[in-house]
């Protein structure tokens, strides 16, 4: 490099100046494109990363053909058929497809409303892969892991003081999860009442879907309300639909939509009085900790997503984590062992008759758990109130300046504040220039920022949902806007040109409809290869 | 149509512009329906829009063309009928049909429709608005020929069009571009309002049928499903729901939509898309016609007789399910199936995407007969799955 200014740059009085000028806000970005076939495309008969020695005769003579030790249920009659490659090659596929992702680490990710990831402090990675953690064994004996017994009972404590609840288990593998377990005790419950005629389980169309998905999977019908003229949960419509086959009210608060409702207590009522369950979907609490609990609104159950609230990796990222809060009443329901505390020594408690059983083999996804427990320590009761303060008024900041962009607007609830997200519509932009909000996040793509839209059905139209919780400072949510600002005008300028994009992203338009479509999709390389690589009898002609 | 390299034929493209759709629109008309509208509107101020979005259609489609293929045939509407859309955009068509100029009406597009299904044609592009689809789709009634409307009228309700003109160049590229047997299509609703009505304030919308429209997931309205394979599996999932839920010996009175449709199909029985038809389950999810398109007084002896649902959907966006292309099913034969059977006797049904669609308004009744409107009224639950409802509210339209 050199250090004087070519001809035509600034000089000041003093010199020449540095080359460097302001960075352009929304910055330019292009990432990589690698075309990389897949993995499996890639192998090569024979290539291997790496070759062990052979065993010696003497070990073999000893100890025979170890695979003959595991039973003749697990084991394979041929090997499986991976893909053989180099050490070398298999590094450079995966850092390759490494650079084709916006991860948590890269990007402004606060367009993943309802999902924003809060940043997850390196030092809890730390404790999480401490050795005195990530080399312990499930089936040690209970004496030698009194440490990590004591870090769930007290993490366990820890989710009680802040939901309300009496007791928590830390069992679920993910939210999904969790909300599952919820639903499994709700039906216990009913059952230890010989109360079995409750079939069905009554939601909102802007709360969590997993409440819906997993209440179906648990064998339940669901109900969903659609919301009132003014966007807020129906109560009317909750009145018409609980019967005496409701078994449960599963209910997000505040919903997608960033609304809280102010008829919670309500609702819960109407549930109770029906003789159902009321189970609070707290997946996200971002905007609640330290300020309200679902105790305290009157609700049975709750669930925290780990991953989502106490900063620790999603599922998609890392095995993710779900605690489920109780009331007394439903304790003896929850899954088993409980880690039980008796005053000098933790164990682990599997005698409970009336538990719904394991949800998750052991004790849970104890990484997640270290690095929840890790968080709330160091941010402590007021911390925690401060995290929703600042999730809260960071949302409001956003939704203030990105609603100053033509074409945008945040429906229903007029002239009040949201919580901790807003699911703001596009329907005006699209209306007036023919660009989606789908088709904003393309754009965004090459802005090097992620976007979301919203759940489907689109209830809110041309959706597109923001979240910035506590992690993403004053600077970040206006560079967040900017690329929204600069998307809209290019929208209203020159539509045809953000309807090619993106243009600097890896992906392109991708067509959904094979993957909703049983036919055509392929989870698998030999689901690929049978419904897309066999000769297509219309072109075999 | 023939295939194969390198004999094969080139792709054939029909245009038609109905150039006063639109007109009615800017000018706060509310359509463009009838001469004495089309001359108000001009005297308003109004210009025709129709054609240049057609030249904006056809300039995309010849942009987007994959080279080194050769671009389609054009066959046209004489002058501003598609002719001089197509030569705007740099297209050499070929002329059908004659018009004459500053006096088309519905007939010519009919007319020209026809011509153009029987010179043969791949894709047949037009630009209007609802009612010329609806004018298409009386034209193409015997020979349904891919079809794909160009947005540029003022009620665009029907499922046949395009996002927008460029969108609608992209969608014909694309589906054109394919070896014959590689173009997939797909049965999507025509809907029109009743435009005197319209103009009064009232809406009454009406399925008139259905025109196969290329399959495209991003670029044609109404698409607010994820995908159509999506949303065709939660039609199907209503269906099994109603089928299982549904004892032997009960009679359905199956009222227009191809929601409703796809319960007939379920149950193995082939029904009208816009008519109202009686079926009786005879077995485990297999029911047996028992009448079709069936007007008051057949539908009256059919309540009469008890042990009767009436399954309906909410038709177009607006969200009626009684008094709006279904009035067949009258107040006393609603009032019949209520007194014998309860509100469990209306099933109402409709996937996520079109409650969604309809949003925070209320499904609409307009029987005709208030006091019936207002019994109603108030909360219904909808089938939409599998084991799946949902609370509407039902308010008098």
């Amino acid at each position: 490099m050199t250090t004087s200014a070519t001809p035509g740059e600034a000089r000041s009085a003093s010199g020449p100046a540095l080359p460097i000028g302001p960075k352009p806000i929304p910055r330019r970005f292009h990432q990589a494109r690698w075309d990389e076939p897949i993995i499996f495309e890639l192998s090569t008969p024979g290539a291997r990363g790496v070759l062990p020695p052979a065993t010696e005769p003497g070990i073999t003579a000893l100890v025979g053909d170890p695979a003959a030790a595991l039973p003749a249920g697990v084991r394979r009659s041929a090997p499986p058929a991976l893909p053989e490659l180099s050490q070398l090659h298999v590094v450079r596929h995966y850092t390759r497809l490494s650079q084709e992702n916006l991860g948590a680490d890269l990007n402004i990710d606060v367009g993943q409303g309802t999902c924003t990831m809060k940043y997850s402090p390196k030092v809890n990675d730390r404790f999480a892969r401490d050795p005195r953690i990530a080399d312990l064994h499930p089936l040690q004996d209970l004496s030698t892991v009194q440490g990590v017994l004591e870090i769930a009972w007290r993490l366990e404590r820890l989710l009680a003081e802040i939901s309300g609840m009496d007791r928590v288990t830390l069992q679920p593998g993910a939210g999904s999860a969790a909300i599952w377990t919820n639903v499994s005790m709700i039906r216990a419950y009913h059952a230890s009442r010989g109360d079995t005629a409750r079939d069905e389980v009554v939601t909102t169309i802007f709360s969590h879907p997993s409440n819906a998905a997993c209440a179906k999977v648990a064998g339940y019908k669901v109900i969903t309300l659609y919301p009132d003229a003014d966007g807020y949960p129906d109560l009317d419509a909750l009145r018409a639909a609980v019967s005496d086959r409701t078994a449960a009210l599963l209910i997000t608060n505040p919903e997608d939509t960033g609304i809280f409702n102010p008829r919670i207590e309500d609702f819960v009522r109407v549930v109770h009085e029906a003789g159902g369950l009321a189970c609070y979907d707290q997946a996200n609490a971002n905007g609640l900790l330290g300020v309200t609990r679902a105790r305290d609104a009157g609700f049975d159950l709750c669930h925290f997503n780990l991953h989502k609230t106490f900063s620790t990796p999603h599922a998609c990222g890392g095995p993710g984590a779900g605690a489920c809060g109780v009331t007394s009443e439903l304790a003896r329901f929850l899954p088993r062992p409980t880690v039980e505390f008796d005053g000098s020594a933790y164990r682990l408690d599997d005698d409970r008759p009336e538990s719904i059983g394991k949800v998750r083999p052991w004790y849970g996804v104890v990484p997640n758990l270290v690095r929840a427990y890790a968080w709330i320590m160091s941010l402590g009761a007021e911390g925690l109130r401060e995290v929703a303060e600042i999730a809260v008024l960071n949302n409001n900041y956003l939704m203030q300046r990105v609603l100053e962009i033509r074409g945008l607007s945040a429906p229903f609830a007029a002239g009040k504040r949201r919580i901790e997200q807003v699911r703001y519509s596009w329907d005006e932009m699209t209306r007036e220039t023919g660009v989606h909000s789908e088709e904003v996040g393309f754009r965004a793509a090459d802005f090097g920022a992620h976007y979301w839209t919203s759940h489907h059905p689109f209830v809110v139209p041309e959706p597109m949902t923001l979240e910035p919780t506590e992690s993403y400072s004053r600077a970040d949510l206006d560079e967040y806007a900017a690329i929204l600002r600069t998307i809209a005008a290019e929208a209203y300028a020159d539509p045809a040109f953000v309807h090619g994009a993106p243009y600097q992203s890896t992906i392109h338009r991708i067509d959904h409809e094979p993957l909703d479509d049983p036919e055509r999709w392929a989870v698998t390389w030999r689901a690929y290869r049978r419904k897309h690589l066999a000769p297509d009898p219309a072109e075999a002609t | 149509m023939t295939d194969g390299e390198p004999g094969r034929a080139r792709a054939v493209l029909g245009l038609l512009v109905n150039p006063i759709a639109g007109i009615g629109g800017r000018v706060g008309l509310k359509g463009s329906d009838g001469a004495d509208t089309v001359r108000r509107a001009l005297a308003l101020g109004a210009s025709p829009e129709a054609g240049a979005r057609a030249t904006t259609a056809i300039r995309e489609l010849l942009a987007r063309w994959p080279a080194p293929g050769v671009p389609p045939v054009v066959l046209a509407g004489p002058l501003e009928m598609g002719e001089a859309a197509a030569v705007a955009a740099g297209a050499r068509p070929s002329v059908i049909g004659s018009i004459v100029p500053g006096a088309t009406t519905a007939a010519d597009t009919v007319r020209l429709a026809g011509l153009m299904v029987e010179r043969g044609v791949d894709l047949l592009l037009f630009a209007g608005g609802d009612g010329t689809a609806r004018d298409i789709h009386a034209a193409l009634r015997d020979a349904p020929v891919p079809v794909l409307g160009i947005p540029a009228g003022v009620k665009i309700h029907s499922a046949v069009f395009a996002t927008g003109p460029a969108a609608a160049g992209a969608v014909a590229a694309g589906f054109l571009a394919l070896p014959s047997g590689r173009r997939r299509t797909k049965g999507r609703e025509v809907l029109d309002l009743d435009e005197e009505a319209y103009r009064r304030g009232e809406i009454a919308p009406r399925l008139w049928g259905e025109l196969p429209v290329p399959l495209e997931r991003r670029r044609i309205q109404a698409r607010k499903a994820p995908t159509p394979a999506s949303e065709a599996a939660a039609v199907a999932a209503i269906a099994d729901e109603v089928a299982a839920a549904s004892p032997i010996g009960i009679r359905l009175i199956l009222g227009p939509g191809s929601t409703v449709r796809a319960i007939a199909d379920r149950l193995g029985v082939a029904k009208t898309l816009v008519g109202v038809d009686v079926v009786r389950i005879v077995g485990p999810g297999v029911a047996t016609l028992v009448a079709t398109d069936v007007g008051e007084t057949e539908l009256l002896l059919v309540a009469a007789a008890g042990g009767c649902r009436i399954v309906v959907t909410p038709i177009g966006g607006q969200g009626f399910i009684f008094g709006r292309g279904n009035q067949q099913i009258s107040p006393p034969v609603i009032r019949d199936v209520l007194r014998r059977a309860g509100k469990p006797g209306i099933i109402i049904v409709a996937t996520p995407v079109k409650l969604a669609a309809i949003g925070t308004r209320p499904l609409l009744v307009d029987t005709g007969d208030p006091a019936l409107d207002r019994e109603l009224a108030g909360y219904a639950q909808v089938i939409t799955g599998r084991g799946e409802r949902s609370v509407a509210r039902v308010a008098a339209a």
